[in-house]
């Protein structure tokens, strides 16, 4: 048997204190011991990015991370986005625009995404594109999800809320 | 054949591009997939697999896995010695059924097979007590090549038969000898497509869970719910209305999760034993190894033409590379026969003759992807057509254009026996000629000033969609395959479509709710679709094979009517009117002229259901507003063209795709930006397999490269935008004069892509046109260099 450690964690702004083995993946901790079950896991092997979470406001794979590395961090998921059922502007983007069909790998791309947008508010396709090289959609063939992110920027721009 | 039904809704909701109703929850991370359902006390399962191709399990040792403290059960075929058996009766040919142990006896005949099934309360857990179960093996030839496992002296996969060879068949049309022996040219060659797998985000996974009231509850990611609950019954012996199978989210499928595995009888019948829940959820690695792969054809080619490009004739051996087992249900066959049985295309092809052979190998077994058959078919022919253009001096254009059958011509039966709806494939193909530049680019220089060659490529494909009987039947699969659709209206008036589809990405709790707004003539908004789940709908086949906007959408339109003419009757009692003289729009039910007489459809629902003085008598007209309808369409033939620009670095063989235009026509569309997703997301599809994924098996049966890191499939920068548009030609037989429009890019965009480096090598001495899938680095300097190239035994 293993030795379990406490960890407590700050998720979404809350803070969790549970106690897991410390072979816990940050993803399976998120997922099975908060039941935040929008953080999706598609290889386990850090190349599909559907697992992706901000940590301190930078995209990271959970999957291939423990949950006690991210002991002090500050850690984001798909939940964080909308306010009380409300869609955020990237969010909203991507629904006007069609940006997902099956929607496995949404949460991962809309968190590379959110942190992508904040460094470059202003992206052109081609940096759009290369931003979201990390993340593998099977559905949608990427055009309709440039578009949104496209959109997004411009709905940022046009409300005055991007960051320069 | 029935006329399709007028219909008869004033505001249009079919043809609108509407925001989807499903993507809301998506996109906050509510959607829950198999993985995301909770119930207390579930275990977790972990399978032990077979590391060997092909061996004798000597020694199951299971003694150290069984001491672990937290080891619950271990369940062998010793437990659970089910199988399934795939057979379809009447297929052409000789047929010897093939068994698939759920777990495996005796002996194991593909690397990733399952031996055993560990349960224990976490999966790190049960990967833990897997790791202590070992195995004697006793090690067989693996055959990785269906040439190598078709010869007399090969061991036998499957000692039951008589040989590796499952089905054997062959179809003659027309006077092809002679047609060979008077031709001016014949072009043969043998063509070999990779193996790849459809590769969903969500890997597959199962949960079930034993009632106290001896009932089963099964969650899986499948595409097909009810004939899962189905098959649960018939091969576990459990009374099929005790069981409720639920489909939750579902992360993608594109025809792999259209098949029946053995977790989905293990899980349940592991519940059914130990009367507690259990989950078991795939991981990559497994994914890779035993989900359905695809496409893995050897095909011999040979394709008569006269000097000005007229196919006079084509004959075609086609050996399909079934795997380990005969995947069920669909079987092994799926590949070969639906490849052979649509060899023709868009073409007409006077004289036909094809043999089909389904052989054993010691890999996974291959079923359903998107364009399952079809992908590998399309390629030989029109790769063997691109070389002949080239000895005849002429462009695969002027080729197609010459065999094309007209517009004219529809109602058209095929030398194999299919029967087109409809089409116009010169006007389809001249959209995408204008739109991709085609012909001005045919006329630049390939070289470009930095030492790249550039290159232009197109296909062309006739998709045959709704896969209900006779779509099947004229695939060459006698199948019995239809859907049905419960409509009802509630006493307020609201709308609810139970549906046997379900949607796993592509949009039908939308495009299925336009469908019924229209044709009852109410708001969209007033319509919920329910799918998924075996207790909230009507028996169905499921979402597969280009069918849902045609049968689900034609089966709503038959059931919406009917509910709509029995709201009509009573508004009719009600308003002391005529039903004829009645309109439906936007929920107001009023007299046509006469827009002030109206009520709404709220009003006259709840006297139906409320107001016994009111409606007529319920002798005279009963008060209920809904109604169950099946359909099994009449087949129906979408088409499209593709055209895809590249840059090609002929020192590495690195090919960069630069452009990519799809045209469709699939009849009426229900929702366009829906159908544009469909050809975008099946572009990517298509241009990953024709130009990354191969699932590459070592001598000795091991797949090489089972992890995303190894097995490559497209991202954001393997593709340019891809430009969309579309010619509508509705289908007369068709409710709603749908077709289907899911697998289009998957028979052709490959081709485009194969047919842009030919382009790009245009220059070179040859011709040098590639005939293997995918065409990575290594094939096309293979290509170049004139070396490994597939040659006919």
């Amino acid at each position: 048997m293993v030795d379990k450690k406490k960890i407590s964690l700050n998720v979404n702004g809350v803070t969790y204190d549970r106690e897991i083995e410390p072979r816990t993946l940050l993803s399976d901790f998120i997922r099975h011991h908060l039941d935040l079950t929008g953080t999706h896991v598609g290889c386990e092997h850090g190349i599909c990015g559907s697992c992706t979470i901000l940590m301190d406001g930078l995209p990271v794979r959970s999957c291939l991370t423990f949950a006690l590395q991210a002991e002090g961090k500050a850690i984001e998921t798909v939940e964080s986005l909308d306010t009380n059922g409300e869609l955020s502007p990237l969010q909203n983007a991507f629904w006007e625009n069609q940006g997902l069909q099956c929607g496995f790998c949404t949460p991962g791309i809309l968190m590379s995404m959110k942190a992508f947008l904040k460094h470059n508010p202003k992206p052109n396709r081609d940096e759009i594109r290369e931003a979201l090289s990390g993340n593998l959609c099977r559905c949608t063939g990427y055009h309709d999800i440039v578009d949104s992110v496209v959109a997004a920027a411009e709905a940022a721009i046009s409300s005055g809320t991007a960051k320069a | 054949m029935k006329k399709p039904i007028e219909i008869a809704g004033v505001t249009k909701h079919i043809g609108v591009p509407r925001k989807r109703t499903e993507d809301p929850q998506i996109l906050m991370g509510q959607a829950k997939y198999v993985d995301d359902i909770k119930l207390p006390g579930t275990l977790e399962v972990a399978f032990f697999r077979s590391t060997h191709a092909h061996a004798r399990i000597k020694n199951l040792k299971l003694d150290a896995a069984k001491a672990h403290p937290d080891c619950h059960h271990i369940f062998t075929n010793n437990e659970f010695s089910a199988g399934a058996t795939t057979f379809f009766p009447g297929t052409r040919g000789t047929l010897h059924p093939v068994l698939m142990p759920f777990l495996a006896k005796d002996k194991v005949r593909f690397v990733g097979e399952i031996i055993a099934a560990v349960v224990a309360p976490s999966r790190y857990i049960a990967e833990d007590i897997v790791d202590l179960i070992e195995v004697d093996y006793e090690t067989l030839p693996a055959y990785n090549d269906v040439e190598d496992a078709m010869q007399p002296d090969a061991a036998l996969i499957h000692e039951d038969l008589e040989s590796n060879i499952y089905y054997a068949d062959s179809f003659s049309n027309g006077d092809v000898d002679k047609a060979f022996a008077e031709a001016d040219l014949v072009v043969s060659e043998k063509i070999a497509t990779g193996r790849t797998s459809a590769a969903p985000m969500e890997t597959r996974g199962v949960m079930a869970t034993w009632g106290w009231d001896d009932t089963l509850t099964v969650w899986s990611s499948t595409q097909m719910p009810y004939p899962l609950r189905t098959s649960i019954a018939v091969n576990l012996g459990i009374p099929e209305q005790t069981i409720r199978v639920v489909a939750p989210t579902v992360g993608g499928g594109f025809g792999q999760k259209a098949h029946f595995f053995p977790d989905e009888f293990i899980l349940p019948w592991i519940a059914k034993e130990i009367k507690k829940p259990v989950k078991w959820v795939e991981d990559r690695r497994e994914h890779l190894l035993s989900a359905a792969h695809a496409k893995q054809c050897t095909i011999y080619m040979s394709i008569a033409f006269n000097k000005d490009g007229t196919m006079v004739g084509m004959k075609i051996k086609n050996i399909g590379d079934s795997g380990a087992y005969s995947q069920y249900p669909w079987s092994g066959l799926i590949e070969s026969v639906a490849a052979n049985n649509g060899a023709p295309g868009a073409f007409t092809v006077p004289n036909i003759s094809f043999e089909t052979v389904i052989c054993l190998t010691n890999k996974m077994s291959t079923g359903a992807y998107r364009g399952v058959g079809w992908s590998a078919g399309c390629y030989a022919r029109e790769m063997v057509m691109t070389k002949a253009a080239r000895l005849l001096n002429l462009d695969i254009v002027d080729i197609y254009r010459k065999n094309f059958i007209r517009h004219d011509e529809f109602p058209y039966t095929t030398s194999t026996n299919q029967t087109y709806d409809s089409g116009d494939y010169h006007k389809v193909l001249e959209k995408c000629l204008e739109l991709s530049d085609y012909a001005s680019t045919k006329k630049q220089s390939r070289a470009t000033e930095d030492g790249k060659l550039k290159g232009v490529g197109i296909a062309f494909f006739v998709e045959q969609t709704n896969w209900g009987s006779r779509s099947a039947e004229e695939s060459g699969f006698p199948a019995t395959l239809h859907d049905t659709t419960t409509v009802e209206m509630d006493p307020t008036g609201k709308v609810t479509v139970r549906s046997g589809q379900f949607s796993h990405g592509q949009g039908l709790k939308t495009t299925l709710a336009q469908v019924a707004a229209e044709t009852l003539g109410v708001p969209f908004e007033d319509v919920v679709v329910l799918d998924g789940d075996t207790a909230t709908g009507a028996y169905g086949m499921g979402t597969f094979a280009s069918r849902s906007a045609v049968i689900g959408g034609g089966s709503v339109i038959r059931a919406a009517t009917d509910v709509r003419n029995k709201l009509l009757t009573i508004a009719a009692h009600v308003m002391e009117a005529n039903a004829a003289d009645l309109e439906i729009d936007e929920g107001k039910i009023y007299v046509k002229g006469s827009p002030d007489r109206s009520m709404t459809v709220a009003e006259i629902a709840y006297i139906t259901f409320y107001d016994r003085f009111a409606r007529p008598d319920e002798d005279e007209v009963e008060p209920t507003l809904s109604a169950t309808r099946h359909y099994d369409p009449p087949a129906a033939y979408a088409n499209g063209s593709h055209a895809v620009h590249i840059e090609l670095d002929p020192l590495t063989g690195k090919l960069d795709i630069k452009r990519i235009v799809a045209v469709e026509d699939c009849g009426n569309m229900i929702n366009p930006k829906v159908v544009d997703g469909q050809m975008r997301g099946g572009a990517s599809q298509g241009l990953g397999m024709g130009l990354l994924e191969s699932l590459e098996y070592d001598e000795s049966g091991q797949l090489k490269n089972a992890s995303f890191m190894d097995f490559l499939i497209p991202n954001a920068t393997t593709l340019p935008d891809i430009e969309c548009a579309h010619i509508v030609t509705p289908s007369p037989y068709t409710e709603g004069g749908f077709k289907g429009a899911g697998e289009a890019a998957m028979l052709s965009v490959h081709i485009a892509l194969s047919n842009a480096l030919a382009d790009a090598l245009s220059e070179y001495d040859g011709p040098l046109v590639p005939m293997v899938t995918p065409i990575g680095p290594q094939q096309v300097m293979d290509l170049i260099n004139n070396v490994n190239q597939p040659q006919a035994r």
